[in-house]
């Protein structure tokens, strides 16, 4: 169950900075 | 009578003191003189930073560096938070935190948010309150004020926006401590703590032993507000009586709330050489903040219905009220915390009216009534683009602003950024009050419950901090979704309006002439306060009216 959570959090990580280093390099797709 | 003599002195105080506050951020943020003395600051920067910090940057570059930074930060406290057992400055010995509530705090703190999924006496060591939450306090501030030069320099037609580091460095450095400083010193002459020693043990008039939660309380408050940061010291936040002792402390930290993005206002028109453009969007926005001051002192000037069967006599609403800070306090200061992007509290906002409940939400919803350090201006230039847009289509040409065309590709992005806000607010309240997830987090059931969900979503996308509280928010799907959105919600919103004005300050400058719509007099004030209410408030007049407005309607 805790590796599980672990998991959602580093996921929720990358999902978030991901998407902003997405938006900076196109930003009229995001 | 309302009691609206206090508000205006602090209102009016506030206002005064942010002209020259603002003059002086202009000379500290901006300063292009090679010899001048922030030039010889700059210089220490580049002695830590090297090269990085010297540099030039174009928008993208900026924006890299930023998300670089606050990578780097997030990290940095993540890791802290889940240590702190094993760390130094420990001295009560408190745990590590789990890992939904330590992503939840270090991304609520690195977004300028400070929502707290905890309470700091409880769950905190000094480490963390100091270096991880406080140093994130002044960082984030001076990111958002770093985003706004930044914004302003490519506003005044400048391809080079200048360099991140340097920025956040000036912004830390030269504004945002030294009125620290002032303001904490402020605090402990009136008799707030600043200590490193542990909880205080006392014994009771009863004889009864009692642990006082201390600590540094000072330092934290004074960044917590003038960072537009709101996260506590304590959990009650600025109701608790070592956090903010007295009406001095009271009114001090209530002008603190909104004195930087006040005097930011005036920053923008120096440095773009706009003062009468600054002029007008400062009176478009002091004019919601007047409407919904106003508005909250004289809707909470009438008594609870939960006191409507009990045999209590009471004129005003005194539910979950300070009466130390004085009987409009609660109103002015919850206006004050969710107009910008403060966050903190001396009321307990699931106790206001319920209209009174719907102005903090509609104050996060709008999110430019002078709004957060740095950011709440940075809001206020998309509606500007769009009301510039607006205005030029209805006359038939070429929109401008600022001597630059205004094409589809800025508002495109102008929209997208936008929209994202009322995505993240009603998105997330879409899912999380038609699953388990929000319906058991509810303390209170229909439209109060449905009003939780909303606060706690507008509270996070706006980067606000505060909480309707009642709702049982510590679990590992809201620590989650509100975490992401307080991410995408704070950098979005800086992203795109400087690819906005990266775009506008490469184009060719087009001279003023008799036909440029002009947006330094009143009637472009009035087209841009339209825009405000149409754009931004209308995308939630749904949800007002299943939320605060339902419950006004069924409580009468």
């Amino acid at each position: 169950m805790e590796s599980l959570l672990n998991i959602c959090v580093i996921a929720a990580t990358v999902f978030a900075f991901g998407y902003l280093g997405f938006v900076i390099l196109w930003p009229e797709r995001f | 009578m309302l009691g609206l003599s206090i508000p205006l002195i602090i209102i009016g105080a506030t206002i005064a003191l942010s002209w020259p506050l603002g003059r002086y951020m202009r000379w500290a943020m901006d300063s292009t003189d090679p010899s001048s003395s922030t030039s010889r600051f700059d210089s220490l920067a580049v002695a830590v930073l090297g090269t990085a910090a010297s540099k030039g940057q174009a928008w993208k570059e900026y924006c890299i560096s930023m998300l670089v930074f606050n990578v780097f930060m997030f990290i940095l406290v993540f890791s802290i938070l889940t240590t702190q057992q094993w760390l130094p400055l420990n001295p009560d010995g408190k745990e590590a935190l789990e890992a939904s509530l330590a992503f939840n705090t270090a991304a609520s703190f690195t977004s300028n948010t400070n929502l707290q999924h905890y309470s700091g006496e409880v769950s905190m060591s000094y480490l963390s309150q100091l270096g991880a939450l406080m140093w994130l306090q002044f960082v984030s501030a001076a990111t958002g004020l770093a985003a706004v030069t930044a914004l302003c320099r490519g506003l005044s037609g400048r391809t080079d926006l200048g360099n991140f580091y340097r920025d956040v460095w000036r912004a830390t450095g030269l504004v945002l401590l030294p009125l620290a400083f002032v303001l904490a010193s402020l605090l402990v002459l009136f008799g707030t703590p600043m200590t490193l020693d542990g909880a205080a043990v006392a014994t009771t008039l009863e004889g009864a032993t009692q642990t006082i939660a201390r600590g540094p309380v000072a330092a934290y408050v004074s960044i917590k507000q003038l960072g537009t940061n709101g996260g506590g010291f304590f959990g009650p936040n600025s109701t608790h009586p070592l956090e903010n002792p007295n009406f001095l402390t009271n009114v001090l930290t209530n002008m603190a709330i909104i004195l930087i993005p006040m005097a930011t206002v005036w920053m923008f028109g120096w440095i773009t050489n706009r003062i009468k453009h600054a002029v007008v969007l400062f009176g478009v926005m002091l004019f919601l903040y007047a409407v919904f001051v106003g508005s909250a002192a004289m809707l909470e000037s009438q008594s609870t219905q939960a006191f409507a069967q009990l045999p209590v006599e009471a004129d005003m609403n005194l539910e979950g009220k300070e009466l130390r800070f004085g009987t409009t306090a609660g109103a002015l200061w919850a206006v004050s915390t969710t107009s910008t992007s403060n966050g903190s509290v001396n009321a307990m906002h699931d106790s206001l009216n319920p209209l009174t409940g719907l102005l903090p939400m509609a104050g996060m919803w709008l999110n430019v009534i002078f709004g957060g350090v740095g950011v709440g201006l940075i809001n206020m230039f998309l509606y500007v683009i769009t009301a510039v847009f607006l205005a030029g289509m209805m006359v038939g040409r070429t929109p401008e602003y600022l001597g630059r065309k205004v094409e589809a590709r800025e508002m495109k992005l102008a929209i997208l950024a936008l929209l994202a806000h009322p995505l993240f607010i009603l998105g997330g309240t879409a899912i999380f009050a038609s699953s388990s997830w929000g319906l058991d987090a509810l303390n209170n059931p229909g439209s109060h419950g449905l009003s939780e969900i909303i606060y706690e979503f507008s509270s996070a996308a706006a980067n606000n901090g505060s909480g309707f509280e009642g709702l049982g928010d510590n679990t590992v799907p809201w620590n989650i979704a509100t975490g992401v959105v307080m991410l995408l919600g704070r950098f979005i919103p800086i992203i795109a309006p400087l690819a906005i004005v990266g775009s506008m300050a490469a184009k060719r400058a087009t001279p003023e002439s008799a036909g440029t719509f002009r947006v330094d007099t009143p009637t472009f004030g009035v087209v841009l306060l339209g825009t405000v209410l149409i754009v931004g408030a209308l995308l939630f007049l749904p949800i007002a009216v299943l939320g605060p407005i339902a419950e006004f309607l069924t409580v009468s």
